[in-house]
């Protein structure tokens, strides 16, 4: 389950972000800290990263089920 | 999104240069991330609005829409959205935070602190225990909890003069205790130093039963609110008390936020909880009956009966 979490939330980034890098570290149960690293956030300020990689993962944060409960760390970088 | 809210938090962003969406509140923040914001804006700002966002669902799911953003807490800098945690971190740590916030490291610190004069005397007579090179030391944490106690002095100690005496506080204790009071006050039940610092937020007071019946006697402004089911109110109760459900509630809905209000119930445990939600609201002035109804009975009034 929890590899598969973090097979999904690496697909979603790295597929809305096109050329991104994503890892992911998992916490607690539905925890997980990220990391993106991606040419496109240059220029953009770091609400405007977060946002992007955010909505990125959005759909996995959806509804009392939701795979992923909570994003502990959030880290982007311009690669 | 539901348009008052949306007005309510537009008059709230505009009308205060930082508000903290955040769980609990400056003393008890209710969540990891809401307390690491609280801490690094702590050390950079006395005063700052912060909202419960446990305290309404509505406020709790509405700000996460108005500002885009999934997670609580949020900060709010001169009516723009700054982002959560993570990102104040970040800034925090490379100083941006700080500037944004018209803090910069070089500016020059303004601290003020207020000695009165058996303030003073007491503070000699500590100083007099003292080893050599030792002073005063003033600090504060979070919780707005004061200390006084005697030490060396260390790097980057900022010294204060108070009258005769010499005070260290620490930097990053500066803005919080700039304009703070120290009194020395003795009574009944001993002598001790009183801080008054005006940064601290509202928070709920203890009152004893002795110092309520002498407001009582005194014929002084309070409302006093009994918690307490009607099942208990019925065994035992204050005349001059109102029932939270009942006529008490009506009285708080449309009291003023300066209002004194005394909280009581059995032994001073429900009241205290039920003080600090009324807190979340904004009042100023509330108080919690400490060891509740028994406490009257036992230390003012025995005909009240016990149970």
């Amino acid at each position: 389950m929890g590899a598969d979490v973090v097979a999904s939330i690496v697909s979603a980034v790295e597929g809305a972000l096109a050329g991104s890098r994503c890892e992911v570290a998992p916490g607690s149960p539905g925890h997980y800290a990220l990391t993106v690293v991606w040419a496109g956030f240059s220029g953009r300020s770091r609400l405007e990263q977060q946002r992007a990689v955010l909505s990125a993962i959005a759909p996995l944060m959806k509804g009392a089920a939701a795979p992923l409960h909570a994003v502990d760390r959030l880290t982007t970088r311009v690669a | 999104m539901d348009s008052a809210l949306k007005d309510h938090f537009d008059k709230l962003i505009a009308s205060h240069d930082v508000v903290l969406f955040m769980k609990g509140n400056r003393q008890f923040p209710q969540c990891g991330f809401s307390s690491k914001v609280v801490k690094m804006l702590n050390s950079i700002v006395p005063k700052y609005e912060t909202v419960n966002v446990l305290a309404d669902g509505s406020v709790r799911e509405g700000i996460k829409e108005y500002s885009n953003w999934p997670t609580i807490p949020q900060l709010y800098v001169k009516g723009q959205f700054v982002g959560g945690c993570d990102i104040v971190t970040e800034m925090f740590e490379a100083g941006e935070l700080q500037a944004m916030l018209g803090a910069p490291a070089s500016a020059p610190i303004t601290l003020e602190l207020k000695v009165t004069p058996a303030a003073a005397d007491a503070l000699a007579r500590f100083m007099s225990e003292a080893d050599p090179g030792e002073l005063i030391r003033v600090e504060v944490d979070d919780a707005f909890e004061h200390a006084l106690s005697l030490g060396p002095r260390e790097p980057g100690d900022l010294e204060v003069t108070a009258g005769s005496l010499k005070l260290l506080v620490k930097p990053q204790h500066a803005a919080r205790l700039n304009g703070t009071s120290i009194d020395y006050v003795s009574n009944a039940s001993g002598a001790g130093f009183r801080i008054d610092n005006p940064n601290a937020p509202a928070k709920v007071m203890a009152l004893s039963a002795t110092e309520l019946q002498k407001w009582i006697a005194e014929g002084r402004d309070v409302l006093v609110i009994d918690v307490r089911p009607e099942a208990e109110r019925l065994v035992s109760s204050l005349p001059f008390a109102l029932p939270l459900e009942g006529a008490g509630g009506e009285a708080l809905a449309s009291a003023s936020k300066d209002k004194a209000i005394v909280f009581h119930c059995h032994h001073g445990i429900r009241s205290r909880r039920a003080a600090e939600q009324v807190l979340e609201r904004g009042f100023k002035k509330l108080f919690n009956l400490e060891g509740g109804i028994d406490a009257w009975s036992r230390t003012v009034d025995p005909k009240v009966p016990t149970y």
